[in-house]
């Protein structure tokens, strides 16, 4: 456990050394922008789905940056040989891809939340008080565990792609599944338990017939399928050269 | 002790079926004809890099566990640049590898001391180790990977930025029972803390022997020169068959 807290903390500073926890971050609350500026124009105010659907549109977007970021980084540790020089210390190498992960979750909470909080204040109240906030919540934690999904799915590709061809690919496939979703023209991604339902529920609230019940089953798929895909980047990177 | 090593990288057959005893306490020097070939080596040793064929035993156990108590502790890898995270600070390198070493607090900070003390790292150790350049980071590396006093000490290209008679002193490493194998394409710049050279050839062990061996030949530590004890051998093998 405390070489997962010492992996952890290294891959934390490591993103904020490199500038990539404030991209990420940045990215998470840039994410709320249109919504909250959307709110600040009231006069030209859509409709209240209307309002967040470009907040979903947008997380869609920043979780498919995070995954890319997430192989990116894997990769470079791999290459770099700082991973080496951890299991070279008896830090086990799937410790080393939980660490990450749990570095990464860690970030996408700290952009996320105060990014949600934006949205919800912004709201003019007449139409915050017709969005139930447990909805919006578990909309919310539901969109974190599709992200954890992303993260997982840029660790495993981080293990076996080289830096920026990791990074390239997790951005693609992260776009890939979130982005169709929440713009529409894939409706079998958009339907729970798919991790990216989190974002179309989110997006669409108000029409949302059992918001939190659809979030639960889709963040519970996510997280699943977080484990499945860490459970194989451990595997890889046991075969990885370091 | 090494048996039927293979590894391929990118189609080049850089180890095709290493033999190699060790004996303990031993210094040895890996050169190779074909460039990478030695790190290579090192970094299966280390348990880095999957070999494709073959298989090793060192400090009696026949592949690396990550118990903090085992294989880990008894054996150092340092790789050219000190391998750690450049913008941390050599106190913290230091303190985290003897955390993931396993020792308590107070032992932490007696080996912490004793390698910065050891290992020439002076009193500047809260700043980013990157900003004392090169030769710091090799230090550092170096006094973090033998932080936990291992057995067996496997270093690759060792303290290329740092100039004799430090980088002498500094690899120096103290212990009569202490195994050390190091890989490296400048092999005249190993004199004197190596007792043996081992030659890579086409990816298999062409010479093995002590450095007394070269002196008496008259031949050079030297890529040319082991090449020509190789030779020698060769040569003398195939006369007694002949005989």
């Amino acid at each position: 456990m405390s070489r997962l807290v010492a992996v952890a903390g290294l891959a934390v500073r490591d993103l904020w050394v490199s500038y990539r926890l404030l991209i990420l971050v940045a990215g998470l609350l840039l994410a709320a922008l249109p919504a909250a500026l959307q709110a600040a124009l009231p006069q030209q105010a859509a409709p209240l789905t209307g309002r967040l659907e470009p907040f979903a549109i947008g997380l869609a977007i920043a979780l498919a940056l995070t995954a890319g970021v997430a192989a990116w980084s894997l990769s470079a540790e791999r290459s770099g040989g700082t991973a080496g020089w951890l299991v070279t210390r008896a830090v086990p190498r799937s410790v080393v891809v939980m660490g990450w992960f749990a570095a990464f979750a860690a970030v996408l909470l700290i952009g996320l939340l105060p990014s949600a909080v934006l949205v919800w204040l912004t709201l003019p109240l007449t139409e915050a008080q017709a969005i139930d906030p447990a909805g919006y919540a578990a909309a919310v934690a539901a969109a974190w565990a599709a992200g954890l999904a992303a993260v997982a799915l840029g660790l495993l590709l981080g293990t076996m792609l080289e830096p920026l061809f990791a990074g390239a690919v997790a951005l693609l496939a992260g776009g890939a599944l979130l982005l169709p979703a929440v713009l529409g023209p894939l409706q079998e991604l958009a339907m729970p338990p798919a991790p990216a339902a989190a974002l179309v529920v989110l997006g669409d609230l108000q029409a949302a017939a059992r918001p939190i019940a659809d979030s639960l089953q889709s963040g519970g798929a996510s997280l699943a399928a977080a484990g499945a895909i860490l459970v194989l980047a451990a595997a890889t990177m046991q075969r990885a050269d370091l | 002790m090494i048996t039927g090593l293979k590894r391929s990288v990118r189609r080049r057959r850089l180890l095709a079926g290493v033999d190699l005893r060790v004996p303990v306490g031993a210094r040895v020097l890996v050169v190779a004809d074909q460039p990478g070939a030695g790190s290579l080596l090192l970094g299966i040793l280390a348990g880095l890099v999957r070999q494709h064929r073959g298989r090793f035993e060192m400090a009696g156990l026949q592949r690396a566990d990550d118990s903090i108590h085992g294989w880990r502790r008894r054996v150092a890898y340092l790789p050219p640049d000190g391998g750690f995270y450049p913008w941390l600070s050599p106190d913290e390198v230091l303190e985290l590898a003897a955390t993931l070493a396993g020792f308590g607090r107070a032992e932490r900070r007696r080996r912490v001391e004793m390698m910065i003390h050891r290992y020439h790292l002076g009193t500047d150790l809260r700043r980013p180790a990157r900003r004392g350049g090169p030769a710091m980071l090799q230090k550092v590396g170096l006094a973090a990977a033998m932080i936990s006093e291992p057995e067996i000490v496997l270093l690759d290209e060792p303290l290329r930025a740092v100039r004799d008679p430090e980088r002498a002193e500094l690899l120096s490493l103290p212990g009569p029972r202490r195994t050390m194998l190091i890989a490296s394409q400048d092999p005249a710049a190993e004199a004197g803390l190596v007792d043996r050279i081992v030659l890579l050839r086409q990816g298999r062990v062409a010479v093995q022997a002590r450095t007394q061996e070269l002196a008496e030949q008259g031949l050079p530590l030297s890529l040319r020169g082991i090449s020509a004890l190789a030779e020698l051998r060769q040569a003398a093998t195939a006369e007694a068959a002949t005989a």
